[in-house]
C-alpha cells in the first residue's frame, strides 16, 4: 500500500516520539531520511540523527527519551514511500477499530485499578506481549502476584521512604513499570565502568557499593539499604557505572531503566515528576552519605575514642586539633 | 556578548551537551550571576553555603581539607557544577572550592530550586536532570576519594598522622572565607 509523502509525514512527524521505534519500507525507486530531532533544540545547535535508506530497503530507528519532545521527519528523495510500518512501545488503537470488550479484572494486589487507564492496565497485567517489554513487565507482575504481598509492601514501604510526599496512587503505577528481582548473596547487580543499562530500588536486604581507590583496588565506601537506588546514573543518560554494586546478603530490588521511565513518563507525568524529585533528593543524600564517609573514616583514627566536637566542625576538625594542624577557619 | 549567544556558546561546551539554550537561558532567570576574583573561596566544606554554583567562566579547584591541609580532587572548568547537592537539600558544602583564576558563576539557592521544581514543565524537568546528573557525578568523586582515604588508614589500629595525610597528597593550603 502506497501514501503520499504528506500523509507519511503526517503519520510520523505530528505526534511525540518519545517511545517510539520506527521502521519505514521504502519500495526499489525510493530513498527515504529519517531525522529525529529535538524540538527543544536551538535549530543552530541541534544534534540529530539521520539514517537513510534506498529501497528496496527498510530504515529504522529508536528514540527513548524520557523528558525530550523529539520528533521524527520523514523526507522521500525520490519515488512514493510504502507505507511506514510504525512500531511503538505504546499501543495505539486505531482510529476506526471498534470499542472493545471490557477487560477482565487485575489481579495484582499493588495496583488499584480505578486509578488507571485501559492503557496503562494492559502493561500492569500479565497477558499478551503488547510490544517487547511487556513480556517482561508481565513476569514481573506475575511475580508479584505470587508473591507472599510481603514484597509489595516493602516496595511501598521503600518507594514512600524515598519520596514521602508522594500520594499513594502513585505507588501502584511507577511498581507497575519495574521488573522484581531478587538477589542472592555476594550477587553482583553492575560492576565499576560496565555499562549503564538499568537502576535499582532496594526494597530488602543490603547491597554494597564499592569504588577503586587510586591503587586500582575495589574498596566498600557504604552500604546500601531498602530505600536507596543504586546505579541511577543509568537512568540521567550516564554510559558506565562508576561503582561496583554486590549484594550483601539476600536481597530484593526492583528495576526500572530509561524505557519505563519514559514509559511512566507519558502515561502518569505527575508519578515521574515525584519520582525524578525523589531520585534527585536520593542523589544528593548519598553523596553526603560518601562525604560523611570520608569524614568517618578519618574520624576513626582520631587519638582517643572521645567524640568529636561539633561546634569545631565534626571529626575532620577533630583530628585537626589533636594533629596540630590548626583551626580550620 | 548577549544572553543568546552567551547561552549557546556553554550549550556547546561538552560537559553540558545534552543541554539546550532554552534550557540555560531558563536557568540564568533564577540564578544570581557572580563574578569571583582569583583565590576567592566558593564553599568550604562542612559549613553552610548559598547554595548550588554553575561555572559559565574561570575554573575553580575542589579539595577535601583536614585543618590547614587540602587534598585536591579535582579541577572544575565552565560548565560544571560545584557543590551541586546544596541547592537540593540546603545541607552544608562537601567539597571546599577556590577560584584558581578569575571566575564567573550562577549561584542556584535552594529557594530558587524549590521554585524550579514546583514547576513541572518540560524545561524544569530537563533542569532538573542535568542537576540530577552533576549530583550524581559529584557523588562518584566523593565515592573515589572515600575509597583513597579508606587506603591510609593503619590497618594495625594506629592513630593516623600528619605524614600519613601528607603522604596521601594532602598538602598546606590557604583557604579564605565563603563568597556569599
Amino acid at each position: 500500500m502506497q501514501r503520499p509523502f504528506s500523509a507519511c509525514r503526517l503519520l510520523l512527524g505530528h505526534r511525540p516520539a518519545a517511545l517510539a521505534r520506527r521502521s519505514i519500507l521504502c519500495n526499489g525507486d525510493s530513498t527515504i531520511e529519517m531525522t529525529e530531532r529535538d524540538s527543544m533544540h536551538d535549530p543552530a545547535t541541534a544534534s540529530s540523527t539521520t539514517r537513510r535508506g534506498a529501497g528496496p530497503s527498510s530504515v529504522s530507528a529508536e528514540s527513548v527519551l524520557p523528558f525530550g519532545a523529539w520528533r521524527t521527519r520523514v523526507r522521500p528523495q525520490s519515488g512514493p514511500v510504502v507505507l511506514p510500518q510504525v512500531q511503538s512501545y505504546v499501543p495505539q488503537p486505531p482510529p476506526d477499530a471498534p470499542p472493545r470488550a471490557p477487560r477482565p479484572p487485575v489481579q495484582t494486589d499493588h495496583i488499584d485499578p480505578a486509578r488507571l487507564t485501559p492503557w496503562q492496565l494492559q502493561f500492569a497485567r500479565p497477558g499478551p506481549p503488547a510490544h517487547e517489554n511487556s513480556q517482561q513487565i508481565g513476569a514481573a507482575s506475575a511475580q508479584r502476584d505470587r508473591s507472599t504481598g510481603l514484597g509489595d509492601k516493602a516496595f511501598a514501604e521503600a518507594l514512600m521512604r524515598l519520596a514521602p510526599q508522594m500520594p499513594k496512587q502513585h505507588v501502584a503505577q511507577i511498581a507497575a513499570v519495574m521488573f522484581r528481582r531478587e538477589l542472592q548473596a555476594d550477587e553482583p547487580v553492575f560492576s565499576a565502568d560496565s555499562a549503564a543499562s538499568a537502576a535499582w530500588l532496594i526494597t530488602e536486604g543490603s547491597l554494597r557499593v564499592e569504588f577503586l581507590d587510586d591503587t586500582g583496588c575495589s574498596r566498600t565506601v557504604m552500604a546500601a539499604k531498602p530505600g536507596t537506588f543504586v546505579g541511577i546514573e543509568a537512568l540521567l543518560g550516564a554510559d558506565r557505572h562508576a561503582s561496583t554494586v554486590v549484594a550483601a546478603s539476600l536481597a530484593v530490588v526492583y528495576e526500572l531503566d530509561q524505557t519505563r521511565l519514559a514509559l511512566l513518563d507519558r502515561i502518569v507525568p505527575d508519578a515521574a515528576q515525584y519520582l525524578f524529585e525523589a531520585i534527585n533528593a536520593a542523589m544528593a543524600r548519598r553523596a553526603r552519605g560518601y562525604f560523611g564517609r570520608i569524614d568517618r573514616i578519618i574520624g576513626n583514627c582520631q587519638p582517643s575514642n572521645s567524640p568529636p566536637d561539633p561546634a569545631r566542625g565534626g571529626a575532620l576538625a577533630f583530628l585537626a586539633a589533636k594533629l596540630g594542624l590548626g583551626d580550620r577557619r | 556578548m548577549s544572553i543568546g549567544t552567551f547561552t549557546r556558546g556553554l550549550a556547546a561546551l561538552p560537559s553540558l551537551n545534552d543541554v539546550t539554550v532554552e534550557d540555560l537561558q531558563a536557568f540564568r532567570r533564577i540564578a544570581f550571576d557572580r563574578r569571583l576574583r582569583s583565590g576567592s573561596c566558593l564553599a568550604r566544606a562542612g559549613q553552610p553555603t548559598a547554595g548550588t554554583w554553575l561555572l559559565v567562566g574561570g575554573e575553580v579547584e575542589l579539595l577535601a581539607e583536614v585543618g590547614e591541609l587540602g587534598l585536591s580532587v579535582d579541577q572544575l572548568a565552565a560548565g560544571r557544577w560545584v557543590n551541586p547537592s546544596c541547592a537540593i537539600d540546603g545541607g552544608p558544602a562537601g567539597w571546599t572550592a577556590i577560584a584558581t583564576t578569575e571566575v564567573q558563576a550562577w549561584l542556584l539557592t535552594p529557594d530558587s530550586y524549590r521554585r524550579l521544581t514546583a514547576n513541572s514543565g518540560i524545561l524544569a524537568r530537563r533542569l532538573v536532570r542535568m542537576l540530577a546528573r552533576a549530583v550524581v557525578d559529584d557523588g562518584d568523586l566523593a565515592g573515589r576519594v572515600a575509597a583513597r582515604v579508606q587506603r591510609v588508614v593503619p590497618a594495625n589500629g594506629k592513630t593516623l598522622q600528619r605524614e600519613d595525610l601528607l603522604r596521601m597528597g594532602f598538602a598546606r593550603t590557604v583557604f579564605g572565607e565563603p563568597a556569599a
